[in-house]
């Protein structure tokens, strides 16, 4: 049971830092650190669990779902922001954005 | 049961790995939300289903909807552009955690966590971490301002004039 969750955990981890290195795309961002979020939450749980302390992780679980939502509503506003000011998604657009 | 555990966590590699690989970003969002689902249900199985409730009502509920909302506003595109860093090279940077973790493993050097006693969640949440309360009404706050960012057209009207001039 604790090496499949630690195996989601990494697995997790693994895939939303892989893409948020290659990906171009501002919403493909914002799934990316979404992904690498819920490893990081599963993480704190299992800690929990690991030291039998659940209610400090369970806790610590809501203030980063609270803080993932938030960065997903201003990743999500920054994009639609860009791409109607530069008329796309590339996240090289950004650098276009300085005057 | 282990079956069972290991169906779901084989399912939650496959979404967030489709999540993040998936041609649309439509798609996407949805593979998104599977994975929140099935995070959920891991939560669930730790014993956390407050946690739980609430991961699956935000994070497969409230961020879809976001996601389809976004979508709607500013459409799907297909980027041509060249990688910042080379794929191969961001698998060896997404390994090389992996890599120490697995060193530090056979070594047998493993943190030692230390056990406190703690309180019910309720107790917890709001008399032990009050500073976790003040921070997530700062978020929300930042969130609700974020939603405004995120209807709001004059941002974009405005910086384009600016631009123009």
């Amino acid at each position: 049971m604790s090496y499949i969750i630690v195996i989601c955990i990494l697995g997790l981890l693994g895939i939303g830092f892989y893409c948020l290195l290659i990906t171009r795309n501002l919403l493909k961002l914002v799934v990316a650190l979404q992904v690498l979020v819920k490893g990081a939450m599963l993480a704190v749980l299992f800690a929990g669990c690991l030291v039998d302390n659940m209610e400090v992780a369970q806790s610590m679980a809501l203030t980063i779902i609270v803080a993932d939502t938030i960065v997903a509503v201003i990743g999500l506003a920054m994009a639609i922001q860009v791409r109607q000011i530069t008329n796309t998604s590339n996240i090289r657009s950004i650098s276009t954005l300085r005057k | 049961m282990t079956f069972i555990y290991a169906l779901i966590a084989v399912a939650l590699l496959y979404s967030a790995h489709k999540a993040t690989r998936v041609k649309g970003l439509l798609n996407a969002a949805l593979w998104l939300a599977a994975t929140s689902c099935l995070t959920a249900i891991l939560m669930y199985i730790m014993g956390s289903p407050g946690i739980a409730v609430i991961e699956l009502s935000v994070g497969a509920g409230l961020v879809t909807v976001l996601f389809v909302f976004a979508i709607s506003i500013i459409g799907d595109e297909k980027i041509e552009s060249k990688f910042f860093i080379p794929p191969l090279a961001a698998l060896l940077m997404a390994t090389i955690p992996f890599i120490i973790l697995a060193f530090l493993w056979i070594s047998g050097i493993s943190p030692v966590f230390e056990n406190t006693p703690a309180d019910i969640l309720a107790n917890t949440i709001w008399e032990d971490r009050k500073v976790d309360l003040y921070l997530q009404a700062a978020l929300i706050i930042t969130g609700i301002l974020g939603i405004m960012l995120l209807i709001a057209p004059s941002v974009a009207n405005r910086f384009k004039k600016e631009r123009e001039k």
